[in-house]
């Protein structure tokens, strides 16, 4: 009996230890790589310890709005935190534009289809997919260019999958299951790199790119150490860590 | 006669008992407010407002008439493939068992991404185009994949139906003069009917409720390839709670009543 | 040719097995399998009527080979322990089942008539899972014979009824084979169906045929000690001549025997005794409480393990007797030495035998 209340006990301490981290972050999913980089750089640099939650821009953002702890949100678009700002939960002094999350066209490698520009993917007969426009971020984007570009129309009639998940798109490119994909750049960089696809440039112009921002939420529970990790991932080294794994600097 | 009475010993508490009892209850009354929750959470007028959209009704639709077609062909093959299990001793009988268990344990997932290679670029995928049969991307591909999903289910609750039937009663069949086609028909399927039922009704639930492999197979489009889990799944992501708490009511009320079938035809699983 | 050669048939399904087994029987022949569990019984009734296919070895029947025929192709009847009928259909369906693949012409007379000659004629609109396991396994047997199979088997058919049914099935079969002469082969645990039954006896122990011959040969000439133990007793058969003081008085062929067991004066009466039932001496025993001793030559010796098993004769009448190698030694036996067997009264029993009743 002795050794099962010692258990229950060492049991209690440990997990209050894990829940009591020095700094907690709301990460994009997509962000994962450069941001665990960042993470472990940070925690031995001043000995502490970061939780990151990683989730798609959508969740980490409904729970900031539920209210949970947070130092710190990162989503994958800047829509999310204009609309943390507007409802007073970032400060608006710590916003920094890290990244640019640029859209790019994927497709299977060696480019079966031919595929040049945005126009190419209104052919007949090209197969491409897209995110649904109203679950990831990506499917939003890709439907705002297409109609930017006056395609949208056109490019419907072609599209055999709106999948629910970024993931998705992934994997039917790298599989060959379609011929172009609308995706978020940084996403591919590491596919491309593999050989698993190629990669087509969006003209500028013709192109809608956002950042992606940081932040330091109002009721952050720990604000020196949220201020200065803040600075650090938008600081010249924590810019050099987001370009290692295919991000490009924030330009206007 | 007089009445015998049962002389039962005054029970004592019994701590690792009432500890396991304990927590029998516990578990079970976490899982009833959860499902509880699904119920109470929403409002009626939502619920039956999103009962009533077109994307409902068409998710609706799509569920039951790929999820009938996939229980019917589940059951062409759960028949045959129980019986051999259960009745013959053949070379590689544990690999055919091992195969088609597998998907019990592995996540949808995966089994959505090895059906997706296998209907991919591969000869597989010709000779089925060629008949014209497109499982990516389509409603076919919808049918596929609850097929392998609930086939395994099916296959198991067939085998430890024919495993209870004496198979004498089939040798005895045949030595007055029944073919063993005739006898399978004549003896084995009557005397397997519960059996039949039950795992008709477990294939059933189990091609409404799989996701993964649909997801990932049929590519899970809105109003094109939507079945009810997607529906939950998409409009979680859209924000809009009504329609994804309707779709699982819907899923949930398809469980329980297959579960109750499935209770009262006393087959092991 | 015999009407039924089993010719060095073996087969092994793992947990079962069958070696070198071979053995003829006649048209009209009845032969009960005995043998310990698990020898191999029911693998031999399966392998016969097709059921498994054997490794090697043949079966002739009627002449000709049948080792790879299926077994719907054979005629030949199975009756079970568990009988095997089919619960979703009523009597009368489960004995038309098989005439409606056979010969479906007359089919209501001929399932009346088999129905009426086993008693189930009153049953015929029942389902199985109402009757009790006598007449359950009548209905298998009317299913099995109204086919008029060319050989009929029955793996322990009457293992699962009480003694007063097992009796009287007992007696009801006997007949109904009698009239059809039907060829069986009958496997059982209860040497009372050997008794009343069988014309030839198979002792199987682990695949092997430990022997094979008419009733009389097994029982009175067990060839091995394990024959003789298994099939646990010597017959004898004698005339009741008299009452002495609650036991009946036996004139079997020159010597008597006394009995517990109760039977008419007059009667012939088959009695059993179990080998090691029976003690030897070398002397006339005086002042012991046994009532039965008998003068016997020893006619042979057979050594098996810690014991052994001599062969006595008095006067035509021969039975075993089982005694340990030690006491064997100590009496210095040898072929044509005569002994006298003590047998007690209560181990003299008078077997259920139909001969007891007619």
């Amino acid at each position: 009996m002795k050794k099962i209340l010692m258990f229950v006990a060492v049991l209690i301490f440990w997990t209050g230890q894990c829940i009591a981290a020095d700094l907690i972050v709301f990460s994009g999913a997509g962000l994962m790589k450069p941001m665990e980089e960042m993470r472990q750089n940070f925690e031995s640099n001043h000995n502490v310890e970061i939780d990151v939650h990683y989730g798609s821009s959508g969740e980490i953002f409904a729970q900031v709005a539920s209210g949970q702890p947070c130092d710190i949100l990162i989503p994958g678009a800047e829509k999310y935190t204009q609309d943390a700002l507007k409802n007073g939960w970032v400060i608006e002094e710590t916003i920094r534009p890290l990244v640019r999350h640029i859209p790019v066209i994927a497709v299977p490698k060696g480019n079966p289809a031919g595929i040049k520009s945005l126009d190419d993917l209104a052919r007949s007969g090209v197969r491409v997919a897209i995110g649904d426009p109203k679950a990831p971020a990506i499917g939003r984007v890709s439907k705002q260019i297409l109609i930017k570009n006056e395609l949208w129309e056109n490019v419907t009639s072609n599209i055999s999958v709106y999948a629910p998940t970024v993931n998705q798109l992934l994997i039917y490119v790298a599989l060959g299951q379609v011929d172009a994909a609308m995706i978020w750049g940084d996403l591919v960089t590491w596919a491309e790199g593999k050989g698993k696809l190629d990669v087509i440039h969006i003209a500028e112009n013709r192109n809608i790119i956002n950042n992606i921002p940081t932040a330091v939420c109002t009721t952050a529970p720990h604000m020196d150490l949220a201020t200065q990790f803040n600075d650090y991932v938008s600081s010249p080294e924590g810019l050099a860590i987001w370009e290692k794994w295919g991000f490009e600097r924030w330009r206007p | 006669m007089a009445a015998l009475k049962k002389k039962v010993a005054p029970e004592r508490l019994n701590f690792f008992k009432a500890g396991l009892i304990f927590i029998s209850f516990i578990v079970t009354a976490a899982l009833v407010m959860a499902i509880a929750a699904l119920f109470m959470v929403p409002d009626v007028k939502d619920v039956w407002e999103s009962l009533q959209s077109e994307e409902m009704i068409f998710s609706l639709k799509l569920s039951l008439w790929t999820g009938l077609l996939s229980t019917a062909l589940v059951m062409v093959f759960a028949l045959p493939i129980g019986y051999s299990l259960s009745r013959f001793q053949f070379t590689g009988k544990g690999f055919v068992k091992t195969i088609i268990d597998l998907p019990v344990a592995f996540p949808e997932l995966v089994l959505g991404l090895c059906l997706l290679l296998l209907f991919g670029n591969t000869f597989v995928g010709k000779f089925f185009s060629a008949l014209g049969l497109n499982f990516i991307f389509t409603t076919q591909g919808i049918v596929a994949a609850q097929f392998f999903t609930a086939l395994p289910y099916a296959c198991r609750i067939m085998k430890s139906t024919f495993d209870y039937i004496n198979p004498r009663m089939e040798f005895v069949s045949r030595s007055l003069g029944y073919s063993m086609f005739e006898t399978f028909m004549n003896v084995s399927v009557p005397l397997a009917r519960n059996g039949i039922l039950a795992s008709t009704v477990i294939a059933f639930a189990r091609c409404i409720g799989t996701f993964g492999t649909v997801l990932i197979l049929a590519g899970g489009t809105y109003m094109k390839t939507e079945v009810l889990p997607i529906t939950l799944y998409l409009n979680i992501s859209y924000g809009n709670m009504g329609m994804a708490l309707t779709s699982g009511i819907v899923l949930m009320v398809v469980s329980f009543a297959a579960i109750f079938v499935f209770e009262q035809t006393e087959v092991s699983l | 040719m015999s009407f039924l050669s089993v010719r060095d048939l073996h087969i092994d399904l793992g947990e079962f097995y069958l070696q070198g087994v071979s053995f003829d029987l006649d048209r009209g022949d009845y032969l009960t399998i005995i043998g310990p569990t698990g020898a191999g019984k029911t693998i031999l009734l399966e392998s016969i009527i097709g059921f498994w296919s054997p490794d090697k070895g043949a079966i002739y029947l009627g002449g000709r080979n049948i080792t790879s025929e299926l077994p719907e192709k054979r005629n030949i009847g199975i009756v079970y322990q568990e009988y095997a009928l089919l619960p979703h259909f009523t009597v009368y369906k489960n004995i038309e089942y098989g005439l409606k693949k056979k010969d479906p012409r007359d089919m209501k007379e001929k399932i009346v008539e088999i129905a009426e000659a086993l008693s189930i004629d009153h049953l015929l609109h029942r389902k199985p899972a109402t009757l009790s396991g006598g007449e359950q396994q009548r209905v298998a047997l009317a299913r099995a014979l109204v086919v008029e199979p060319r050989m009929l088997l029955m793996d322990e058919p009457f293992a699962a009824l009480d003694p007063q049914t097992r009796r009287d099935t007992r007696i009801l079969l006997k007949k109904i084979m009698s009239r059809q002469n039907t060829t069986a082969i009958h496997v059982t645990h209860d040497l009372n169906d050997a008794w009343a039954l069988a014309d030839k006896v198979a002792v199987i122990r682990d695949g092997l045929l430990a022997q094979f011959g008419s009733l009389e040969e097994v029982f009175k000439r067990p060839r091995t000690p394990f024959v003789a133990d298994f099939v646990g007793a010597t017959l004898m058969e004698g005339t009741v001549v008299d009452h002495d003081h609650g036991l009946a008085v036996i004139n079997v062929n020159g010597f008597t025997m006394r009995t517990l067991d109760s039977v008419d004066i007059g009667t012939t009466v088959k009695l059993a005794l179990r080998p090691e039932d029976i003690i030897i001496a070398t002397r006339p025993p005086q002042d012991t409480s046994v009532q039965n001793s008998i003068r016997a030559t020893v006619s042979t010796i057979l050594y098996e393990g810690k014991t052994s098993l001599l062969s006595l004769s008095a006067g035509d009448t021969a039975f075993t007797v089982l005694v340990t190698n030690q006491s064997l030694e100590r009496l210095g036996l040898v072929q044509g030495d005569t002994v006298y067997a003590m047998i007690k009264s209560s181990s003299v029993r008078v077997v259920d035998s139909l001969s007891m009743k007619q």
